[in-house]
């Protein structure tokens, strides 16, 4: 540790791990930590993704060792053995995941010699060493997925030259998940392509087993599930391709292209699909465009969230809405080499609107550093010089939007203002909803 | 207040509460605190008067909760306070949730909040080479930046395996930060009864912030968490001449420091008031009324005596009850008999689960099991909780308990077995699972909500409305799958409790 953080954007390693497990039906955490480790984790991870709530086993149903002072002294390994035993009878699964806390990793329990023994019985059960200390949720989520692709997923299946697997979309870190995969592979299945995206509701445990098959790994992320996709390719021998989260029909179709050119499908039919899907969108955009210049709809816009959402949105907003991007605030916390991959993105925007980007995590920080910035910027507008702004953040950014005079629209973690089901904004189908979201706020007090 | 002697004697005897430490004893060391039991209500009751009661644990357990999340989310709900969470940033994830809640109740009150909750972000370095010299920095830049009025420093499961000295750092910042600096010891691991973490922010507030009496006052700490009775307590003790101070949340550090002066302390859980309360009482004769609690027409009333008794305004309380009787007792009778002939099931802390109990017995409504988050074999001042001896005088039936720490798998396996007509609980994402069930259920998030008179009349009210239209639960119970196996469904509730824990 270095310095503070303010309520973090993100749980532990432990909590990454543990609500990636969750989201999928018949997939069942065991954890191995603490009594709080969990609910604590669940807790966040549940109301700051538009109150997600409770799924097939999680939240108070997450079977948890509960280790207390005893087993830091004895040790918890005899605990975790009666844990997974009794779990595997109580608990109607398809996979077994035995994660571990701080407090675990700490004390040194033999974990693998534990979970070996299950394996060994044939019982399915894996295990990742999670520590919270070790990382964020983007931490968890590489760990968990290792411990999927080289203790559970298939070796040595046949490749199927027309599967992908979608991942770097960490479930609840992006609130939109669920419906970002979805419409990415309604996009992909339209240019003919197999698609598993392992972690919406209509996911089953048994893509992950097989998932070995696929031709390439697509991460919508220059951070998240980089590590894992390269696990996965030393392993199974995928390779995997690293793309922005795109959002609204530039993004897209940059997308569609480059996976097009990847399979080698014929550009016609990927030009195709970007023409009938463009057409569908600017059916719609067309008709809002009158109340877009009649009020005036365009914003001087400050952009908050991840690696993967402040480009995205960034790009959106100057693509398609035709806004201004005044500023930035990355709030993963990143080394040197992934800033700079993340800095590097936002050489496609256009110099004059190219925003200013901040590294930050501290929503105290951000809203400081921005209000330190525009009052030493000279005042065109008579008001502020970015009036009038929007904010595109999280829940916490809405006392920077207050301090701007802005708009506020919740989209990166954690949504508490938010009710988040089946929306999403990547894509097509996402563009056009995050353009009827925003004008929605704008127009929210007519 | 006839029999003070015997009440100082007693104290003596059953000491629990030693503010020369920085930490606080667990529930299971000082209040002979348990986690796992099954049974029924006179059994319980003999085992607690016998002392042969003990703790059981089991061979499958389920994600609860830990001392940090209550100590810690206590102590920012205080308006102007910094509370640093040394600790690994996932354990602070809280914060975002925490921060919203008191803001919204500050708002609400229009009071201002600047409280800030941090986390320190240990990281694996850290626990190889220790972090209390960050820690020391984070302490001073937290006060040089957000100027709050007190400091509070949680420890956590890892600070304290790695041993980090945390007392040491708040000694040698006291000369150099001008407001009160305290260590809350609340590591995850130290206490399977969660509501420890209570008694450690309380310890924090009486060891660093309380300061000693200058004058009497004519107000009663009222030991709440959401003030949402607010309004309706002021009226209620205006008429017997005093003034409630609600804490901890929307109080100011300043005020915290006159706790030494009120005329009494009540709380709305006796779970949460044992150590505050008596801590007062023992350390500056703050008398702390331990009457059953004020949910329900026999706790409000009982407890009201209590306080008249205290305060030596009898009179003033008995012309009170006789005009609100008048009132809602007719009321309270007519809705009673559309409540007849339901049958309950609770899961809730170890306070609120038998107070609800009395209270549902009054309105006619059967309780078939009680499931206890813990319980507390003793409160502070050495006696028996007394809601235990009112039920068991009261009860019209020896209902079953069991003592389970939010254990899901339990409450499903009972809810099943006796299918009740609804289930009540006071603790997020609990209620939800008795749904998924189909069976209708009741969420006391609002500690208020069977206070007094009115209270009463409104939960009977809000009970009818919950079983009145059941189409939410019925129809997501028809379409999920729940994760437990046909075998567990068979096996008793109890069946995966294990032998004592001596």
């Amino acid at each position: 540790m270095s310095d503070y953080i303010e309520r973090p954007r993100y749980q532990c390693a432990l909590g990454g791990a543990l609500v990636t497990i969750t989201t999928l039906d018949r997939f069942i955490p065991i954890v191995h930590s603490a009594p709080g480790c969990a609910s604590s984790a669940e807790g966040a991870a549940s109301t700051g993704s538009g109150y997600w709530g409770s799924t097939y086993c999680n939240g108070r149903a997450t079977p948890s060792t509960n280790t207390l002072e005893k087993e830091i002294i004895f040790g918890g390994e005899e605990r975790l053995k009666e844990q997974i035993e009794s779990t595997l009878s109580m608990i109607d699964g398809d996979l077994f995941a035995v994660i571990t806390g701080c407090m675990t990793d700490i004390i040194g329990d033999d974990v693998r010699g534990v979970v070996n023994e299950f394996k060994n019985a044939g019982k399915p059960v894996i295990v990742a060493e999670t520590g919270g200390f070790k990382g964020n949720s983007s931490k968890g989520y590489d760990y968990i997925l290792e411990a999927i692709f080289t203790q559970y997923t298939e070796k040595g299946l046949e490749k199927n030259p027309k599967l992908v697997n979608l991942f770097g979309l960490i479930p609840t870190q992006d609130v939109f998940w669920r419906g970002n995969l979805i419409e990415l592979k309604r996009l992909l299945n339209e240019l003919g392509l197999e698609v598993n995206t392992f972690f919406t509701p209509s996911d089953i445990v048994e893509d992950l087993r097989t998932a070995s098959k696929a031709a390439l790994n697509i991460v919508f992320s220059d951070v998240h599930g980089i590590a894992a996709a390269k696990v996965f390719e030393e392993t199974h021998g995928t390779p995997f391709i690293s793309v922005p989260l795109p959002i609204g029909p530039t993004a897209t179709k940059e997308f569609l292209e480059e996976v097009g050119k990847k399979f080698e499908i014929c550009s016609n039919k990927v030009q195709e699909l970007i023409q009938k899907e463009n057409t569908w969108y600017y059916s719609y955009v067309q008709n809002v465009g009158d109340i877009y210049n009649d009020i005036d709809l365009q914003r001087h816009a400050i952009i908050v969230g991840d690696s993967n959402y402040s480009f995205a949105l960034t790009r959106f907003a100057v693509e398609e809405l035709g806004w201004i991007p005044a500023y930035v605030a990355v709030t993963d916390i990143l080394d040197v080499d992934e800033k700079e991959n993340v800095k590097s993105r936002f050489d496609i925007i256009p110099k004059d609107l190219r925003p200013n980007i901040i590294f930050e995590t501290n929503t105290s920080e951000i809203v400081s550093s921005i209000l330190d910035d525009l009052k030493s910027t000279d005042n065109v507008y008579g008001d502020l010089p970015i009036a009038p702004a929007f904010v595109l953040g999280s829940t916490l950014d809405r006392t920077l939007a207050v301090e701007v005079n802005a708009g506020f629209l919740s989209v990166s973690y954690p949504v508490t203002n938010r009710v988040v089901t089946d929306q999403g904004y990547a894509g097509y189908k996402g563009g056009l909803r995050l353009t009827t979201d925003i004008f929605s706020v704008l127009l929210g007090n007519r | 207040m006839s029999n003070k002697n015997l009440d100082v004697k007693m104290e003596v005897e059953f000491m629990t509460i030693n503010l020369n430490n920085s930490s606080v004893e667990t529930r299971e060391n000082r209040l002979g605190s348990i986690a796992g039991y099954n049974g029924d209500l006179n059994d319980l009751a003999n085992q607690v008067k016998c002392g042969t009661l003990k703790d059981r644990e089991r061979c499958f357990t389920q994600s609860s909760s830990c001392d940090a999340g209550c100590a810690l989310g206590q102590l920012a709900s205080i308006t102007d306070v910094a509370v640093i969470n040394h600790a690994p940033s996932g354990c602070t994830g809280m914060a975002s949730q925490t921060i919203v809640n008191h803001t919204q109740l500050a708002a609400k009150r229009g009071v201002p909040y600047t409280t800030v909750f941090l986390g320190t972000d240990m990281n694996e370095q850290d626990t190889v080479f220790g972090a209390t010299e960050s820690l020391k920095e984070i302490i001073i830049k937290t006060y040089q930046r957000y100027k709050p009025n007190a400091i509070f420093i949680g420890t956590s499961c890892v600070s304290g395996i790695i041993g980090e000295d945390v007392d040491s750092i708040v000694d040698e910042l006291k000369d150099e930060i001008p407001v009160p600096i305290a260590a809350v010891h609340c590591e995850g691991f130290k206490s399977k009864v969660w509501a420890t973490g209570f008694d450690a922010s309380d310890h924090a507030i009486l060891t660093s912030i309380v300061k000693l009496p200058k004058k009497k006052n004519n107000i009663i700490n009222f030991k709440n968490f959401n003030e949402s009775a607010r309004k309706e307590i002021i009226k209620i003790f205006a008429n017997f001449g005093v003034k409630p101070f609600f804490l901890y949340a929307n109080t100011t550090v300043e005020e915290l420091t006159h706790l030494s002066e009120a005329l009494a302390t009540v709380s709305i859980c006796g779970t949460l008031g044992t150590y505050l309360g008596n801590g007062l009482e023992e350390k500056y004769g703050v008398p702390y009324v331990k009457s059953i609690n004020p949910l329900g027409v026999v706790g409000f009333e009982t407890w009201l005596r209590e306080i008249g008794s205290v305060i030596n305004k009898p009179e003033d309380i008995e012309n009170y009850i006789e005009k609100e009787r008048a009132i809602y007792l007719p009321k309270i009778e007519e809705v009673k008999k559309e409540l007849k002939g339901l049958r309950a099931v609770l899961g809730m802390g170890a306070s609120y689960a038998f107070q609800v109990t009395r209270v549902l017995q009054e309105l006619g409504i059967e309780v078939v099991w009680v499931a206890s988050w813990h319980f507390d074999s003793k409160y502070d001042n050495g006696e028996i909780p007394p809601h235990l001896d009112y039920l068991v005088e009261n009860s019209p039936n020896n209902f079953k308990v069991s003592v389970t720490d939010q254990q899901n798998f339990e409450i499903l396996n009972i809810l099943n077995k006796y299918k009740p007509d609804i289930y009540f609980g006071r603790h997020p994402g609990t209620t939800v699972w008795a749904i998924k069930q189909g069976t209708a259920a009741l969420f006391l998030g609002d500690e208020f909500k069977t206070f007094g008179y009115r209270g009463t009349l409104d939960f009977a009210q809000t009970i009818l409305d919950t079983i009145k239209n059941r189409s939410f639960e019925k129809n997501l119970a028809a379409r999920i799958t729940l994760p437990y196996t046909q075998w567990w469904y068979k096996q008793d509730s109890s069946s995966l409790l294990k032998g004592v824990v001596e």
